[in-house]
């Protein structure tokens, strides 16, 4: 089979790729590095709670946190063998991970790649789930639940989703609650297994010291041709109002002082998956102006001892759902949310300075850069892309045409109070 | 490992790791102090103090204009303890010189680490009066906030109650009170003792010219009196007289139970992969006795983890449980000790952890911060090895000497976090 090649010269990176004829999507990075890198993923997350095929006259809705439960259920194989047991013994290290919209299924490894290769994606496509294991695994996943629920960072950003939106999938909990995943039972996930775990449904992607011929040879040993992918995703949470649904929400923990989390809600996203990657690292750029400690914002905060060391921001610019967030711990949240309100006008009334500007850029620039020095890092950040419509090596020249103009507009576009809302987590007794 | 080490200064040696394989590279300044009630939270300062300005760069402000400029090169500050030694100083991550056309950015940053060290702004012959009183709240804050992470704050815990008696039960951040009692003077005579008289060491991972780097980190120590102390190792403890009982009581939704061993290891014998390797067998994977008993065959936990120290011969236990369910967690935690104790290891468990360490260890390889630590911390322990080196160790070693490390194992104290409401 030939494949097809892209490559960025100035990064010294490229990948092959090719469709499968099982209709898997794969893509190939070589890197010379000890370390190999691989992750299965399928376009199946949390917000999928409501579903049908094309077929199907009604939809089928399915309790909150069952794609993270059958992530872990998957492991399990039909002959009472666990997946980990196989890698352990060609020495990979595997692991898995679900997020909002996706779940991987991966591993690293220095030797055997193609035989770790072949278990994962033997695994992933062999599912079995019986009442037993998922009873077992019911206690397994309440105390990963528990545990976030103890963990402030986890509680801050479940609160804020809620707080920013009213009806958008991003507010439902990856890990579900203890009284949702009660409602699982082996006939649900298989039929969310069979929906979602089609073979065109999902991408593998590799990088190390490997071969695309190799890996297609992988694939055609344990793949057989999946059926035609034709399923219908609920998109009553489409019409997001702009504003956000609560402008401020609480919890109280057992932590020392409040932690404040302001988040930005964005609902004009572009429908070009280039444009989404170009605003993402502009809100990047824009964050790394406002918030960094080279910021006034920072520097007075900081001085003033009214924020910890850190006042940490992070945006996400996807195509179910775009938000900014700037966080840090304070003894009086809302002090530091009216003067970051202010402060926000201010920086509009009087302009973006044009060497902070080209400074930040220079920053998202090399930070950019920096995360190909990982086999990890680029085959996850590339399937996040992906799962995006995007591609991970267009950025560097993307982030090169974000000019201070475009920076502006977004300033003004998105930096609005009817846009903000503040999630705080409160040391229990006040 | 290290492809180069040069004296440049009396107890001040500069460590080259050549690697062409990165982007980046890694450099590091590292203050080695003896840890101790005296000095652990004027130590934890000092960082925090010199990240606020330098002769030339006075504010943090500036500071980071000038990290920008340098390509996002992140200079963060380091505070850890490796058992009896509080490392403290400055790492950074930088870009490579070829993606700048008309900067040395190699040249350029480690001017600017080499200032934050050694070359703080100064207000008549002292720190800035408002730098300390604000990194003093900081500090304040982040002992405050330890309570935040239950899971690690139940290890401390556990450490401070087990090691009372030992310099390992010592906080490196001190105490709110320790800290609040610092004044600007007393903070610059602990910079003025660090700087004369703890040893330091400079690593470098990347591609450079290693004489060129060396000399100029060389001229920065020519206007330096060194008098370099030497730092006593230790005395471990290895026995048990009685096993202590430590509850605290707090608002948590979940309990934590940790439990803490003697190990009888000792850091001089050169046998850390035997610690390694048993670590892995008995619960650092999840193919390992505690995962596969506790968590998936018990259904108990959703982590329940085994964890050793390289120098203090600490092996610890951790989970996160229902409070009811300690009892039960804590049996099930020592009967698969006791396994390991009665030499049941199976062929498959020991050649899935060989093989697990393994590639851990080669993995390294990849990483310039990993290999920076690797070579760093084991020189610490006198160690001079390669993960290469070690694989082979890893793969001689056989069930009974696995047996007969755990057999000197012993429980020395078990701390528990529950709910209030669970009284």
């Amino acid at each position: 089979m030939s494949y097809k090649i892209k490559e960025n010269k100035m990064l010294n990176e490229k990948h092959y790729s090719f469709k499968h004829k099982s209709g898997l999507e794969v893509y190939v990075f070589p890197k010379e590095m000890t370390t190999s890198y691989a992750i299965l993923a399928t376009r199946y997350g949390a917000v999928d709670n409501k579903f049908k095929l094309a077929s199907d006259k009604e939809f089928t809705c399915v309790p909150d946190g069952i794609a993270h439960f059958l992530e872990h259920k998957l492991f399990e194989c039909e002959n009472g063998v666990d997946a980990f047991e196989l890698f352990a013994k060609t020495g990979a290290s595997a692991n898995a991970y679900t997020s909002n919209t996706m779940t991987g299924y991966l591993f690293s490894c220095t030797e055997k790649f193609y035989e770790s290769l072949e278990i994962l994606l033997d695994f992933v496509t062999h599912p079995y789930f019986s009442e037993k294991t998922v009873q077992k695994e019911q206690g397994i996943i309440a105390q990963e639940i528990r545990m976030y629920e103890d963990n402030p960072g986890a509680r801050l950003h479940k609160e804020l989703m809620k707080a920013l939106y009213k009806k958008n999938k991003v507010r439902i909990d990856v890990a579900g609650t203890v009284e949702s995943i009660a409602e699982i039972n082996a006939e649900i996930l298989y039929k969310c297994y069979n929906t979602f775990y089609n073979l065109n449904n999902m991408t593998l992607a590799v990088c190390g010291n490997v071969e695309a011929e190799q890996v297609e040879m992988i694939c055609d040993k344990i793949l057989k041709k999946a059926p035609s992918f034709d399923i219908v995703r609920d998109k009553e949470d489409e019409d997001e109002p702009k504003e956000v649904n609560e402008k401020r929400v609480y919890c109280n923990l057992d932590v020392s002082k409040p932690i404040f989390a302001i988040g930005i809600k964005d609902t004009d996203i572009p429908s070009d998956p280039n444009e989404r990657i170009k605003k993402s690292y502009a809100m990047e750029i824009l964050d790394e102006i406002l918030f960094s400690q080279s910021s006034v914002f920072y520097n007075e905060l900081y001085e003033q001892n009214l924020i910890a060391q850190d006042l940490s921001s992070g945006t996400e610019v996807t195509k179910q759902f775009s938000f900014n967030v700037v966080s840090s711990e304070s003894s009086d949240p809302e002090l530091v949310y009216s003067k970051f309100v202010e402060y926000i006008e201010n920086v509009k009334k009087n302009g973006i300075d044009k060497e902070e500007f080209e400074l930040s850029k220079r920053t998202i620039y090399a930070s950019n850069i920096k995360s190909f020095d990982s086999t990890e890092d680029i085959a996850n950040n590339f399937i996040f892309n992906h799962f995006d419509d995007g591609d991970l090596l267009d950025a560097p020249e993307i982030i090169e045409t974000i000019n201070i103009e475009y920076v502006t507009k977004l300033l003004n576009d998105c930096f609005k109070e009817e846009y903000y809302a503040m999630s705080v987590v409160n040391p229990i007794g006040e | 490992m290290i492809t180069k080490t040069k004296n440049i200064a009396k107890g001040v040696n500069i460590n080259f790791v050549k690697t062409e394989k990165f982007k980046t590279n890694y450099i590091s300044i590292n203050f080695i102090s003896p840890l101790s009630k005296d000095f652990a939270h004027l130590n934890s300062m000092l960082p925090l103090v010199l990240m606020r300005g330098t002769k030339n760069y006075p504010s943090q402000k500036e500071i980071n204009k000038r990290l920008q400029l340098l390509y996002s090169g992140d200079i963060v500050a380091r505070n850890s303890n490796f058992g009896e030694y509080h490392i403290f100083g400055f790492k950074a991550n930088i870009l490579n010189n070829r993606f700048s056309k008309n900067l040395d950015i190699t040249s350029e940053s480690i001017d600017l680490l080499c200032e934050l060290a050694f070359d703080p702004y100064l207000v008549n012959g002292c720190f800035d009066e408002a730098y300390t009183e604000g990194e003093k709240i900081n500090l304040v804050d982040t002992i405050e906030a330890e309570i935040n992470e239950k899971g690690k704050y139940a290890i401390k815990r556990l450490m401070t109650e087990m090691c009372k008696n030992e310099v390992f039960g010592i906080s490196r951040f001190g105490t709110v009170e320790e800290v609040k009692a610092i004044t600007n003077k007393t903070l610059y005579d602990a910079y003025k003792k660090a700087i004369k008289e703890y040893p330091i060491e400079i690593y470098f991972v990347g591609d450079g010219d290693f004489e060129s780097i060396a000399n100029k980190f060389q001229k920065v120590f020519e206007t330096i009196e060194r008098a370099p102390i030497s730092i006593p190792q230790a005395k471990l403890v290895d026995e048990v007289s009685q096993i202590k009982q430590i509850v605290d009581i707090e608002n948590v939704k979940q309990g934590k139970l940790v439990l803490g061993f003697r190990t009888g290891y000792k850091p001089k014998d050169n046998k850390y992969h035997l610690m390694q390797l048993f670590n892995e067998i008995f619960g650092a994977s999840p193919t390992a006795k505690l995962f596969l008993n506790v968590r998936e065959k018990m259904s108990l936990c959703y982590y329940c983890r085994s964890i050793i120290g390289q120098r203090t011969g600490v092996m610890l236990v951790s989970s996160g449980i229902e409070a009811c369910n300690k009892e039960i967690a804590e049996k099930a935690i020592l009967e698969q000790l006791e396994m390991i104790k009665n030499g049941e290891i199976s062929d498959e468990e020991m050649e899935s952890a060989k093989k697990s360490i393994k590639n851990g260890y080669m993995q390294i390889y990849d990483s310039a911060e990993a290999m920076e630590t690797w070579a760093f911390f084991r020189s610490l322990c006198g160690i001079f090895t390669t993960p290469i080196l070690e694989c082979e160790k890893i793969e001689k070693t056989t069930k009974n000497e696995i047996q007969a490390l755990a057999s000197r194992f012993k429980l020395d104290t078990v701390y528990f976090l529950r709910g209030k409401e669970n009284v």
